[in-house]
């Protein structure tokens, strides 16, 4: 696989391949962050879009190629902060790792996509969770995982709260999921 | 890959779980294709030959300010944009599903705008006073690109910004 590095680099150069492959290895990731501020669907793909077009902008002036990843993580943080105030949200300040996001629209869910039996009970069960961890989990649930430099750059959060953290939020799930289904 | 996800607390009962959690979130909340295939088409977006502008005020991000004007019809919100010789002010307003931009050269000259937003890119001249206008711009990201017509025309360009 390409380095990241040399990815951004052909992109600079004009090479299309080159971009799509960024788009592929870093999309789901991006879309992780809109998703982890609890956006709606629209405002998930205004800063999908947006943090993309940065990054075409920038292309040249990226200072360090090689950690594309928590460069789109901060801008796609940045869209978030500016899409919750457009949306007329408190907008946190600092480090908002305990904020709870209120007033907050669910990414809506089609029923029908829970078809399994078991998604719908981890689904219920993550909605059972405080902001905080849902928020992180959502960050962390992508695909290729994030790193913790990149969920750190994402969330404003110190990178060594987080191993100690997805594993609180993990125990506080199973516990919920014991309530739901009577066994984990 | 350059960067691989850091499992300091790799209890296995965890991993599993967090595994049963990927495979949900891929089930019932992927990327949504159309949403790739413009974060692709992006690239055409590319360009290399005109001097980005700051954005050096923006109303939305002032202060404790929680409300945004475009959005629930208050006092429009009023961006600044500043390069080496040249700045834009633009205004943006909401009119109903669409939106408008009111911009204004400084110092005043005559220009070519050139809008890209969703809808694709809307040009509309300036004139003498440095004035100009867009409607119908589809909601989402918008980048406004000058092309100046004195002697040694430059273009100058806008980041882009959600409206």
């Amino acid at each position: 696989m390409d380095a990241d590095g040399d990815l951004v680099r052909r992109a600079g150069q004009g090479q299309q391949s080159a971009w799509d492959a960024l788009v592929a290895r870093y999309g789901s990731r991006v879309w992780a962050v809109a998703r982890a501020f609890r956006l709606s669907q629209a405002d998930a793909e205004d800063v999908f879009q947006t943090t993309w077009l940065h990054l075409v902008t920038h292309l040249d002036g990226i200072r360090d190629p090689e950690r594309i990843g928590a460069w789109l993580a901060t801008t796609a943080r940045n869209e978030c902060l500016c899409a919750l105030r457009r949306a007329g949200r408190q907008v946190p300040t600092g480090d908002d790792a305990d904020l709870e996001i209120s007033d907050v629209a669910e990414p809506e869910v089609d029923a029908g996509v829970l078809a399994s039996e078991r998604d719908a009970q981890l689904w219920e069960a993550v909605g059972r969770l405080s902001g905080s961890c849902q928020r992180l989990l959502r960050a962390l649930l992508a695909d290729p995982a994030p790193s913790y430099v990149e969920v750190s750059a994402a969330l404003g959060m110190p990178i060594g709260s987080i191993g100690p953290r997805r594993a609180r939020c993990l125990q506080y799930l199973r516990t919920s999921l014991v309530g739901i289904t009577g066994s984990t | 890959m350059s960067q691989t996800p850091d499992h300091d607390e790799a209890d296995p009962a965890d991993e599993a779980l967090f595994a049963e959690l990927k495979a949900m979130i891929g089930h019932i909340d992927p990327v949504p294709a159309g949403v790739e295939v413009a974060a692709r088409a992006a690239f055409a977006w590319r360009t290399i030959d005109a001097e980005l502008a700051a954005l050096t005020h923006d109303t939305l991000l002032e202060g404790d300010r929680l409300v945004s004007a475009v959005r629930h019809g208050g006092t429009p919100r009023l961006l600044t944009f500043e390069g080496t010789t040249l700045s834009v002010e633009v205004e943006a307003v909401e009119v109903g599903q669409r939106r408008r931009l009111v911009g204004q050269l400084v110092p005043p000259q005559a220009a070519e705008i050139e809008i890209a937003h969703r809808g694709g890119e809307k040009r509309v001249d300036a004139d003498e006073m440095g004035r100009f206008a867009a409607d119908d711009l589809v909601p989402g990201p918008v980048r406004v690109r000058c092309l100046t017509r004195g002697t040694g025309g430059q273009t100058f360009q806008t980041p882009w910004i959600v409206v």
